[in-house]
């Protein structure tokens, strides 16, 4: 299902997954290096360097949040397969609700590679001790949780257009 | 197979079709003819389950299509009058998908498709994307989805138009083996002297009245 997913959204908008993931790096990029580069500027040259606050991870990761749930809804939608004229599967024995699931699945797997696009970035920040392991676990459940709703709002909208438009 | 008892049905606050009660039975082919806008597509969306009845009983392959649209839907083979269909697909795509949706074993899916493909003559062109696809091209896909999973009851919506004289050949061949396996076929279209050659009785449908209770053929 995951692989008949990635293929189907990978065929129809592989280049915008592949531009959406380096967006998001490139975001959480910038945000981490400003931050970093504050926090540094500000020690002299002659004093050794102390570790990243944590406040450089968690606004960076904020961004980062922002980003997804900016992304992901977009993604909802384009992981609607679309059709034309009359709904084809209408007379099918699978309702609504499989179209959508399938839909959300496909989403789902475009948007785990959106959201796993910066992640050397956070190992970078991890590396200058801005987080701990602890931190890891919530804030990758945030943003699993994000990977998996934020979708469903595009895909009610793209779902209720297509329908609405075979009237 | 098929049983409409009294069937009526409003359509913006007007009975679009009234008091329709039909029979069909295993190893029957039925024509459903009248003038356009007579109700023959709104009694086959009705049989199909895309609408629901304002009135009377519907009951397909022993299923009421009320309270039971899933198992009617399972049970049956629909041709609408217009093929929606996945531009992205190609026809052996189309076919494989549809075949899994109604949940033909995966490792049965490649032998079916191809039977069906030569069944109608599309044997040669299971590449083509479905965007390319003719209208009577378009109108044989939907001959073949409906087909696929082998339904006891057909339900076709003005099958041969668009169709070249080769192709409607062998839509009523497989109608016609269709309903001597056992299955039933209810098929509305305006060709009223085609439906009389095939068809074991025509019923006509006007005005949203069945005018002549099914004449036989």
């Amino acid at each position: 299902m995951i692989a008949a997913s990635w293929r189907f959204i990978s065929g129809r908008y592989g280049a915008g997954i592949a531009g959406l993931a380096a967006a998001h790096t490139a975001l959480v990029g910038s945000v981490a290096w400003y931050v970093v580069d504050a926090v540094w500027g500000s020690v002299p040259t002659s004093a050794s360097l102390t570790p990243v606050p944590r406040a450089a991870f968690t606004i960076t990761w904020v961004a980062g949040t922002i980003f997804l749930l900016v992304a992901a809804p977009i993604l909802g939608a384009a992981a609607v397969r679309v059709w034309v004229g009359p709904d084809p599967t209408a007379a099918l024995p699978t309702g609504l609700a499989a179209r959508a699931g399938a839909a959300w699945l496909r989403a789902v797997v475009a948007a785990a590679l959106v959201a796993l696009g910066p992640l050397p970035v956070y190992v970078v920040l991890h590396a200058l001790g801005s987080f701990t392991a602890q931190v890891v676990g919530w804030s990758a459940a945030v943003h699993a949780a994000v990977v998996a709703v934020a979708p469903v709002p595009g895909i009610v909208v793209a779902l209720a257009a297509r329908r609405g438009a075979r009237r | 197979m098929i049983r409409l008892e009294s069937v009526g049905c409003r359509i913006g606050g007007t009975w679009a079709l009234q008091g329709a009660s039909l029979h069909v039975r295993a190893g029957e082919l039925v024509g459903l003819t009248g003038p356009n806008g007579g109700g023959k597509s709104l009694l086959l969306a009705i049989c199909a389950t895309l609408v629901r009845a304002d009135a009377g009983e519907v009951v397909i392959a022993d299923h009421d299509a009320r309270t039971r649209p899933r198992r009617v839907r399972g049970a049956i083979g629909h041709v609408p009058e217009s093929v929606g269909f996945y531009p992205d697909m190609t026809l052996r795509q189309d076919l494989e998908f549809f075949a899994a949706a109604h949940g033909i074993a995966r490792a049965a899916i490649p032998g079916v498709v191809d039977d069906v493909l030569r069944r109608l003559d599309l044997g040669g062109l299971p590449g083509l994307r479905m965007e390319w696809a003719s209208r009577g091209l378009l109108r044989r896909m939907a001959l073949a989805r409906a087909l696929l999973h082998r339904p006891p009851v057909l339900l076709l919506d003005d099958p041969g138009s668009g169709l070249d004289a080769e192709a409607r050949g062998a839509l009523w061949r497989e109608l016609g083996r269709h309903v001597d396996g056992g299955g039933c076929a209810l098929v509305a279209s305006h060709d009223t002297a085609e439906l009389a050659r095939h068809a074991h009785r025509v019923t006509l449908l006007s005005r949203g009245r069945i005018e002549s209770p099914s004449v036989a053929a």
